[in-house]
Parts: structure tokens; C-alpha cells; sequence
């Protein structure tokens, strides 16, 4: 009951911060800046992991990190490399995926939507007498989206990012729910930023 | 140029002032709630466990059931290895332990079952038997697990450690019985044990105390030699198979005695080559399973005589071979293992006493020989 209430609250002043983020992004007055060539991406992942398809009794909440680089062909066109690993109890989970993304850029901000493509490495850690844990290999698909905030030219805070990730492991498909937020360092520059 | 700088970040903070505290505050929102969410597992009630033994694989297979649409989900992991030859598997009614006889390694396993994940773990060293274990039974309430040695000519009887499992052997034990005991079956109440004894052609019951000590019951002699046994779930039948005669028999389990009576209308025929009887937990069903002419025999019990009728549409048709049957926690379907299928094949029973296929299945790499049902 406790709980219910803090998450309660939590997800009431999150819906507000959210909200005050966004518009105070998009009404930011139009200035032309340069966007970098380079965005190098680091920060806490949380991953509502689809474990019943390998026999568990629920779905797994999992913690861990998240990592990109991306690399900004045009101010709106950019191709990430993006890894992940998320660690529970039971489950550890690897993601490594490419990530073509277009993004919509305020003068301090930048929205995003992104499609992800690669290899999931899920780890079920059961001892056995044998081996300490089972592991599956397979593809993995998703997109999701995001919003970044600039804190100033070098560094932007990844506010929220949320992907879809659908992945086949032990000849089962898994659709997980993955919520990412931390720094961004952006290294040189390259175009222009669109006025809006 | 370091105070251009300065000027810049102060008119940022003008600017974007507000976002930026938000930001930072939403950052350490998110990450607050999702880390709150811990690294558990979000358990959804509506399943169980069911663990299959292999025992020509030397395996226990495992899979996870949805309540709701029956369908079955290999655990990770699964089959997971077993000792020498397990035939009978016993879950603790907590759902923790699993119990497995090992034939000819002479000795039970404990697995440790992880009920969120559905693995088991076999905890070493294993409980040794006297010679030839062939069946193990359990109480309702957990405490107490029996097991029969055919070689040996004994019961072995076990005191349950409800925090880890582990069986220590009760004084006493083992205790001796007939020649060749076979299959045992323990009333719900815990307060009396019997054991299928095919080479007399007899019953042999025994008063458990609660230390688990046993005290023999008068032999009750069966018409035909017995094999398979089951009692029903609120302790008031013995169902014995009588396969020589393709036919089973009935008795009423005296609630203080334990004396068996036969009930009338029994011995009746079954099907060819009866193997296993179950009653379906509302007791208004008897249904024994045979394994050459691969169906069920489906009888109404009489509520006030216990008078087995046979049911229209009987028998059944099931899966090739059946060796044992088992219900699930809610009385809504009944597994039935195969033997020359080499499958678990699932039956949906209607309150009519109907057994349809529910069109779940899982193969097995060897027969399945026996089965234990999670709640």
C-alpha cells in the first residue's frame, strides 16, 4: 500500500516534470546553432523484461546501463551504435543494436524517434549441476523515442527515452519495455541547427 | 573570453532556467521510480508448475501452465538431471521442494523449486533408500514422506524439513511390510498409509502416528491382484486397479480405523489394461486410465452409496498409452501422461463428467512416468 502510494506520486510529479520539459523546450526561441557531428550517450536503463515466455511466473524489472554513439549525418538524419545491459535477480539482459534515429531540434532541445535492429544476449542464471546459467542468442527489433535537453554546447541531458524492444531468445520471443535517461557529450560540429 | 562564457551560461539560465531544474529533477524522478521497481519478478498468480519424470532419460522435464488458456511454457533450463532411474516425483504442498525416486540409484533427490522462475536445483547429497524404491508419497501437510522398497520389503518413512526440505529418516524406520510392496497412497488426513501389493493380492494399510511411526492394519485381500491406487481428495475412497480382470475395485476408508470396505457395485470393468484411477477433486468423477486401448473410463460415484456408474460418452479417447493422470490445482483439467506417445497430453473435463482435448500437448524425450502438479 505504501508503495503503491510513492510510485502514486512519483508518477504524478513525473507527468509533470515531463510536461514543464516539453513545453518549456518547444517554446524556446528559435536561434540558429550548430548541431555536433558526435553524440556520445551514457546513463541508467531500467527494462521491464518479458520472462514469462522462459517459464517465469511474471515479467522481470531489470537495472542497468544504456550506451550509445551516434553520429549526425544531417541535423535531423543520425545512426547510432547502441548497447545495453539490464541484471536482475534471475535474468541478465544484453541488447546491441544499430539505431537509425530523426530527430526534431528546438534551439536547446530535441525530440526523437529511432528504429533499432541488432542481437539480444539474455542469460537466464539458474545453477544447475552442470552449468550456472542458460544463455540465448538471437535478433532483436524495437523503436521507441526520446527527448533531449542542452545544457550547454558540450553537454545535453537525456531526459527520457523509451523503446520497444522484441527479441527471440531460447526459441521464444520476448517484448520488453526499456526506459533510458543520462548525459550526452557532444564532440565537433556540423550543421546548422533548423529555425523553427 | 572566459567572461563572454560566463555571460552566455548566465543568460541560459535566464532563458532556460525552469527546464533546466526540471530536467534534472525529472532525471532523478525516473530513476528513483524505476530503481524503486527493484531487480524482481512481477508474479502473475494465474499459472503453476508441473514437473514430468524421464526416467529411461534420467530427467525431470518442467513447464509452467496458464490457468486461464492451459497452455504450457517450458521452464528454462528443462529437463534438468536427475538421479539413477526417477520414477515417482512428490511436490511439497509449499511448492518448494520436489522429491524424486531414484530406482536404481537407490536413494531421493530434493530439488529446490524457484517458484517465480520455474527452475529446480537438486540439493546434494541425496537421501538413500533401502534397496529398490519404487513409489514415494508425501502427507497433505507436508511433514512426513513415505517411501516403499520393493527389494528391500520395507517402507521408509522420512520427517520433512519444512525450512529446507531435507528428509531425515523417523525412528524406526524402515518398516517392515509384505514381499514386493508397490505403489503407496496416504489418506488427506495423514492417518493412514497403504501400499498395493500385488504378489499377495492384498492391501496392506498401516495407523501413522505423528512422529511417523507405522502400525500394521489388518491385510484387506483384493478380488484381483492390485496394482495402481488412488484416494480420492477428501479421503473417503480407495481405488484400486485390478488389471488382470480389466476392472478396478472401490472401498470406503473408515475415517477412524482405516478398515477398507468394499463399496458396492465394485469390482466393475474398465477399459483394457486399466493402469491408474484419479477422482476429480469435486468427487463427483472416477476415471481410470487404460493403456491398451488408450482412453478413460469415465464413472458418476453415487454420492450416497459410492456406487460407481459408467458416464455416457465413456470412455475417452487420450493420448497413446496412458500411464498416469493427474488434475490440475483447480479441477478443470486432467493430464494424462502416455506412455508409447511419450507425451503429457491435456483434458478438459465439463461438469458433465466429459473429457475433451484441450489441444495442449509436450513431448517428452523418453516416456514419461510420473508427475507432480504445483498449486
Amino acid at each position: 500500500m505504501r508503495h503503491a502510494c510513492l510510485r502514486a506520486l512519483a508518477a504524478r510529479a513525473l507527468t509533470g516534470v515531463v510536461l514543464t520539459c516539453l513545453t518549456a523546450g518547444l517554446s524556446s526561441s528559435a536561434a540558429a546553432q550548430e548541431v555536433s557531428k558526435w553524440d556520445v550517450f551514457g546513463g541508467y536503463s531500467y527494462m521491464r523484461f518479458d520472462s514469462r515466455p522462459l517459464g517465469f511466473a511474471g515479467s522481470s524489472n531489470l537495472n542497468g546501463w544504456n550506451a550509445a554513439v551516434a553520429y549526425n549525418f544531417t541535423d535531423a538524419l543520425s545512426l547510432a551504435a547502441d548497447a545495453s545491459g539490464h541484471y536482475g535477480n534471475s535474468i541478465t539482459a544484453y541488447t546491441y543494436s544499430l539505431v537509425p534515429q530523426y530527430s526534431y531540434r528546438w534551439e536547446r532541445s530535441r525530440a526523437f524517434a529511432q528504429f533499432l535492429i541488432g542481437k539480444a544476449q539474455n542469460t537466464v542464471n539458474i545453477i544447475q549441476p552442470t552449468r550456472t546459467g542458460f544463455e540465448g542468442v538471437g535478433l532483436a527489433l524495437g523503436g521507441g523515442a526520446g527527448f533531449d535537453w542542452d545544457y550547454n554546447s558540450r553537454y545535453s541531458i537525456r531526459a527520457i527515452q523509451v523503446d520497444y524492444v522484441h527479441s527471440h531468445t531460447f526459441d521464444h520471443t520476448q517484448n520488453d519495455i526499456r526506459v533510458s535517461a543520462g548525459l550526452i557529450v557532444h564532440f565537433g560540429r556540423s550543421h546548422k541547427k533548423r529555425r523553427l | 573570453m572566459q567572461g563572454k562564457s560566463a555571460q552566455i551560461r548566465s543568460a541560459d539560465r535566464v532563458r532556460t532556467g525552469l527546464p533546466r531544474k526540471a530536467v534534472f529533477a525529472f532525471a532523478v524522478l525516473l530513476i528513483l521510480a524505476l530503481a524503486a521497481c527493484g531487480g524482481g519478478i512481477i508474479t502473475s498468480p494465474a499459472s503453476h508448475l508441473l514437473f514430468v519424470s524421464v526416467t529411461a532419460n534420467n530427467t525431470i522435464a518442467g513447464y509452467r501452465v496458464d490457468n486461464n488458456s492451459g497452455a504450457f511454457t517450458a521452464l528454462t533450463g528443462s529437463p534438468y538431471f536427475a538421479g539413477n532411474s526417477p520414477a515417482s516425483l512428490v511436490l511439497h504442498p509449499s511448492g518448494n521442494f520436489l522429491y524424486a525416486v531414484n530406482q536404481l540409484g537407490n536413494n531421493i533427490s530434493l530439488f529446490n523449486v524457484n517458484t517465480q522462475v520455474g527452475s529446480i536445483t537438486e540439493v546434494l547429497p541425496r537421501t538413500p533408500t533401502e534397496v529398490g524404491p519404487v513409489s514415494i508419497v508425501m502427507n497433505a501437510t507436508g511433514t512426513l514422506l513415505f517411501c516403499s522398497n520393493v527389494f528391500s520389503t520395507s517402507i521408509s518413512v522420512y520427517a520433512v524439513n519444512g525450512s529446507t526440505g531435507a528428509l531425515t529418516q523417523v525412528s524406526g524406520s524402515p518398516f517392515k511390510t509384505y514381499s514386493q510392496p508397490g505403489q503407496l497412497v496416504v489418506t488427506p488426513s495423514g492417518k493412514f498409509l497403504y501400499t498395493i501389493n500385488s504378489t499377495i493380492s492384498s492391501i496392506v494399510g498401516f495407523a501413522v502416528s505423528s512422529t511417523g511411526a507405522l502400525q500394521a492394519l489388518p491385510v484387506t485381500p483384493a478380488p484381483y491382484p492390485p496394482t495402481g491406487a488412488t484416494i480420492d481428495p477428501q479421503g473417503k475412497y480407495l481405488i484400486v486397479i485390478n488389471p488382470t480382470q480389466n476392472a478396478f475395485t472401490m472401498y470406503f476408508i473408515h475415517p477412524s480405523t482405516g478398515a477398507l470396505t468394499t463399496v458396492p457395485g465394485t469390482p466393475l470393468a474398465a477399459g483394457t489394461g486399466p493402469i491408474a484411477a484419479s477422482v476429480q477433486p469435486d468427487e463427483q468423477y472416477v476415471y481410470i486410465a487404460n493403456q491398451t486401448s488408450n482412453n478413460l473410463s469415465g464413472y458418476s460415484i453415487d454420492q450416497s452409496t459410492g456406487t460407481p456408474t459408467e458416464i455416457s460418452g465413456s470412455p475417452f479417447t487420450v493420448t497413446s498409452g496412458p500411464l498416469f493422470m493427474q488434475w490440475d490445482p483447480n479441477g478443470e483439467w486432467l493430464y494424462v501422461g502416455g506412455q508409447s506417445g511419450k507425451t503429457v497430453s491435456e483434458y478438459e473435463f465439463s461438469a458433465d463428467g466429459t473429457i475433451t482435448s484441450n489441444s495442449q500437448s509436450f513431448v517428452t524425450v523418453q516416456a514419461p512416468t510420473s508427475i507432480a502438479v504445483g498449486h
